[in-house]
């Protein structure tokens, strides 16, 4: 184990899961609020393997919201453009349902696709953290964990 | 955690990062040779833009030659990687770890390539903002009711949703580079591509929400794209081309030929970067089973979509049909056959016959076959029109094949730089697949317990290496 202390910062670098979760566990005890506690590794844990709260995430949500704006758009784009300019087609309707059908479809998934990405890089605090990006930095020993927090 | 597994993950970061360190002569050399035949790929173009489309044997009847032969082709490799990846992850193949980046990475540079034979065939390639959605100064929008601009529309969505598909789950690699690499270019480069990740459990677990999100999402995107492909053929009167079942038809056949530049992309990188720990027999195995379910797929669409044609007795599909069974074409019909059925029935039926070596060579013959199937829709029909006094015939020039063979050079050149670049496997996925086995979770790890950091330690959706 190495640890680094300051005035506000306690990081410290375990080899096994289990070690982390020992010191967790006593930091919650101490009075710790779970809040303060960040563990970081280099691979996902476990939402059973930790004593902490599991993180939250509305990726879904925003996916979906996505979806529904990119097919609206899309929708909006072929019904649009056709009735702004009608081109003859010879008695047959001017919005066709397969081709606004089709656009509407990609459209719906790029906007599911863009919208997901975006809240990801958001909830992970990527733009805030990409300015610092090269002060930040995992541990990369082998079957990490690393557990820090703004221990006093 | 044992301490076997611990140097197990020693040795995973090791292998797979530590040979970004180094010079590999082979790779150096083919990324030389393919960076040469991607010249000849721009030479050839730029000679096309200076001089016009008229260089190319491109002519009366026969409007679509290597050009658009070449899109489908190109398009249907794409479905190697995004799609076979994104399957598995949904159905949780532990053996997917090692195979998914060099899937996706094949997605979206053969996707870029695909995409840009449209450009090519146009000739006038400036004229390509043309099917850009915005209104031209008559006030004129792209025409939606046309298959090519649907083209658009999926190949952007595609070609966007995989590049993210990619991106998104090497975000923690590149982190484990930045914070490998020295200071300098490198650390910059990584950095940018890390965005800052610090692995905390709120960015792991967003993070593996976008990823299966996309997974899910990808799928019927990446059908979406080669049927409509197909689209632009069947939504014409064409003889041989107007077919119901052409949009599974063109999906089957993508899926099957880009499971053969996956099982060559990995045979290759098995044996070049020395990965065979990771790409384990059982992969190739698994891929083999794949490969040959494909094959037979594709031969039933194949048999389906030519006995309904000879059966219809229709005059116009028959005399396509008879060139393509009897006439100018038979030579390569049944040479299609052969390579893209009987061979890959014949060899990946046994277990012998699902090892890398015979699966990339299976997968060289099915890449043949799937260019020749792509030929045998494009040019048969379009020189066997209903009008009997337009029949005519099509030669490629040398400006056509150079961009032909060009276009495999910029797909190495650009596979060999990422290869040199990032790491070909995920790391933190064979680490997440080797605690899933550590943990008792199943399916990770069935190799011999090492001895030692340099033994063959198990390795997630390994097997004997």
């Amino acid at each position: 184990m190495t640890a680094a202390t300051d005035r506000r910062l306690v990081e410290a670098a375990f080899d096994q899961v289990e070690d982390v979760r020992a010191v967790v566990e006593a930091a919650l005890e101490s009075g710790v609020a779970a809040s303060q506690v960040e563990v970081r590794s280099p691979a996902p844990l476990e939402d059973d393997e930790l004593p902490l709260p599991k993180p939250k995430s509305r990726v879904l949500l925003f996916a979906l919201a996505g979806a529904v704006l990119g097919g609206l758009t899309a929708f909006g784009l072929a019904a649009g453009t056709a009735l702004a300019y009608p081109l003859p087609t010879g008695g047959m309707s001017i919005v066709a349902g397969p081709p606004v059908g089709v656009v509407t479809y990609e459209g719906t998934a790029l906007g599911l696709i863009l919208m997901t990405v975006l809240r990801v890089l958001w909830e992970g605090g990527r733009s805030e953290a990409a300015a610092a990006g090269r002060r930040t930095s995992i541990i990369t020993s082998p079957t990490v964990a690393c557990c820090s927090g703004s221990m006093v | 955690m044992t301490t076997e597994s611990q140097r197990s993950a020693a040795v995973l970061d090791g292998e797979l990062l530590g040979r970004l360190d180094r010079r590999r002569p082979g790779l150096l050399v083919g990324s030389l040779a393919s960076g040469a035949l991607a010249l000849v790929f721009l030479y050839c173009w730029g000679y096309q833009i200076a001089n016009g489309i008229g260089v190319t044997g491109i002519n009366r009847p026969v409007f679509w030659g290597f050009y658009i032969i070449n899109f489908v082709f190109w398009i249907g490799i794409s479905h190697a990687g995004t799609l076979i990846s994104a399957i598995l992850r949904v159905t949780k193949a532990e053996w997917r770890r090692p195979v998914t980046r060099s899937a996706e990475a094949i997605t979206l540079f053969a996707l870029a390539i695909g995409g840009l034979f449209p450009l090519i065939h146009l000739g006038r390639v400036a004229i390509f903002y043309y099917m850009i959605p915005y209104p031209n100064s008559r006030m004129l929008w792209p025409n939606f009711r046309s298959p090519l601009v649907w083209d658009i529309a999926a190949i952007t969505t595609y070609i966007i949703g995989s590049a993210l598909y990619l991106f998104l789950p090497l975000i923690p690699d590149a982190a484990v580079m930045r914070d490998r690499a020295a200071a300098g270019l490198k650390k910059r480069f990584y950095a940018v591509l890390a965005l800052g990740w610090r692995g905390t459990a709120q960015q792991w677990h967003s993070l593996e929400w976008g990823i299966r999100i996309l997974a899910v999402a990808i799928i019927p995107v990446a059908v979406s794209v080669h049927t409509i492909v197909s689209w632009d053929f069947a939504m014409t009167q064409t003889p041989g081309w107007k077919s119901t079942i052409f949009g599974p038809y063109f999906v089957v056949g993508a899926i099957f030929s880009g499971i053969a530049v996956l099982m060559i992309a990995m045979a290759l990188l098995r044996r070049g970067l020395g990965l065979g720990r990771f790409l384990t027999d059982r992969v190739f195995n698994n891929l083999g089973l794949l490969f040959v379910t494909m094959s037979l797929i594709w031969g039933y669409f194949t048999f389906a979509e030519h006995l309904t044609v000879w059966y219809s007795g229709d005059l116009f599909e028959k005399n396509v049909h008879h060139v393509l069974l009897h006439g100018d074409f038979a030579f390569p019909f049944w040479t299609m056959v052969v390579v893209n059925l009987v061979i890959p029935v014949a060899v990946l039926s046994f277990p012998r016959g699902r090892r890398p070596l015979p699966t990339a060579l299976v997968g060289c013959g099915v890449l043949v076959g799937m260019w020749l199937e792509r030929f045998l829709i494009v040019v048969p029909s379009l020189s066997t029109p209903r009008l009997a006094y337009s029949i005519g015939d099509y030669m490629p020039s040398w400006v056509e094949l150079g961009i032909m063979i060009g276009a495999i050079g910029v797909f190495a050149c650009l596979y060999f730089t990422f290869t040199q670049l990032l790491p070909i496997v995920s790391v933190w996925e064979m680490r997440e697949g080797w605690r899933h086995g550590a943990r008792g979770e199943g399916g990770a790890t069935s190799g011999a317990a090492p001895n030692s950091a340099t033994a063959a330690a198990p390795v997630p959706g390994g097997g004997a290496a």
